[in-house]
């Protein structure tokens, strides 16, 4: 049942991020759907499980995303794993707990994308935070949000 | 948590070693997989451009007739305003009493056909007062109202005016032919006259000023068994597309000054200014 929901929830969050988010919304505010279901995972199953988790959504994302291979699945891997590890030290049920968690996880993983990228050097690491910064509360936002409605749907709670 | 540290460890080895390794690892392929799984999503990502496209499309068809509107309007005002400057060229030529009017109907049909115009007795228009364009006489007023007038030109049948040929002054009467055009009758059969010669307003009969073109002759036929010549006349103006007119309210009006070619200063001979 766990797989069964991590799977789901990792086709869910790369549909979101690779179809409407960047297509409709991508342009102005670009919404990462993918790091907080990893992120969920980790908080329900425990840092080997986000691990686990971020490197298979990291993978498939590095297949359909024209960058090179491993460089997602690397960055997802070791943020599932860091978010496993936070939600052991924290009192993970607390949603402004996985609100801060999720937020930490989206801000890192775009800075990384940007450094990997190239768009850091281009425009400037504070203008790239900067910008990076409304996204980052969007997308923790709705994850929260999200979190309670796949619990509700799956039964998976975050204890 | 110590057991978590040999997964991790595999997992980042292996995210390094696809970073090492230039082998695209059946990317094809998983796009291809990509487009099956999230066909649902792309779709309705696409569908939301293609419905955005569609209203777009829809506006700029729309705009697109709004601005064909537009640009027929600008094309006539363009027209307008080359016909209102050569008017305003015109104006200062023949003085204040050249009183700019614009024409707003026809009567008569082809047969008989009148002007109306839209000026009358409270701009001092008058009966017989002559209607001229810059290119040369309309014709005169023959009836006035309040706010308009009638204006009988000169392929009227019962228009007549006299004439003369500039080059040889050989005299006659212009009035319309048979064919609906101008010709100048009562002219000797000997005459100087030839095509070609423009024929001018004589200023007798005390209608029209003297001096203004009304044609340029074409062809030459006798006229009353021989006696007479007949000379077909080409009119300066194109009635059939009449739209601004002057009508002279001073009858003692000459034909428009022709325009001077500007005086050319010759460099280095201008006189210097004496010192004071």
């Amino acid at each position: 049942m766990m797989w069964a929901v991590m799977v789901l929830l990792l086709i869910l969050g790369t549909a979101l991020e690779t179809s409407i988010a960047s297509t409709w919304v991508g342009h102005y505010l670009p919404i990462d759907a993918v790091s907080p279901m990893v992120v969920y995972a980790a908080l329900v199953a425990g840092p080997r499980r986000g691990a686990v988790t971020g490197f298979a959504a990291g993978f498939f994302g590095d297949l359909v995303e024209p960058h090179s291979l491993g460089r997602g699945a690397l960055t997802l891997t070791l943020l599932g794993y860091a978010a496993g590890l936070a939600g052991l030290k924290t009192v993970r049920s607390n949603v402004a707990t996985q609100i801060a968690i999720v937020a930490a996880v989206v801000f890192v993983r775009k800075a990384a994308e940007a450094f990997a990228g190239g768009a850091a050097i281009a425009t400037g690491l504070p203008r790239l935070l900067l910008l990076g910064l409304p996204a980052t509360l969007a997308s923790a936002l709705l994850a929260a949000w999200v979190f309670r409605g796949v619990s509700r749907a799956t039964g998976v709670r975050i204890r | 948590m110590r057991g978590d540290m040999p997964v991790l460890l595999l997992l980042v080895t292996l995210s390094l070693g696809l970073m090492a390794s230039r082998d695209s690892f059946g990317k094809d392929a998983a796009k291809t997989l990509h487009g099956i799984l999230f066909f649902p999503f792309e779709a309705a990502a696409n569908g939301g451009g293609v419905w955005h496209a569609r209203e777009e499309n829809r506006a700029l068809r729309a705009r697109l007739v709004e601005l064909a509107a537009e640009n027929a309007r600008l094309e006539e005002a363009g027209l307008e305003n080359e016909r209102l400057r050569a008017a305003l060229e015109f104006r200062p030529r023949v003085g204040r009493s050249a009183l700019p009017a614009e024409v707003v109907g026809r009567r008569g049909g082809l047969a008989a056909p009148l002007l109306v115009v839209d000026r009358g007795i409270a701009d001092g228009v008058r009966r017989n007062h002559p209607v001229v364009t810059p290119a040369g006489i309309v014709g005169r007023v023959v009836e006035v109202a309040a706010n308009h007038c009638w204006v009988m030109p000169l392929i009227h049948p019962e228009c007549k005016v006299s004439a003369l040929v500039r080059r040889s002054r050989v005299t006659g009467i212009v009035e319309h032919d048979r064919a609906g055009g101008l010709a100048l009758t009562r002219v000797p059969r000997l005459a100087d006259i030839g095509p070609g010669d423009v024929v001018v307003s004589s200023g007798l009969g005390g209608v029209y000023p003297a001096g203004w073109p009304i044609g340029e002759a074409v062809s030459i036929s006798e006229e009353f068994g021989g006696l007479l010549a007949q000379v077909r006349l080409q009119s300066v103006v194109d009635f059939s597309r009449l739209e601004e007119v002057f009508i002279l309210t001073d009858p003692a009006l000459g034909p428009p000054a022709p325009t001077l070619p500007p005086v050319e200063e010759e460099l280095g001979e201008t006189p210097e200014a004496p010192s004071p």
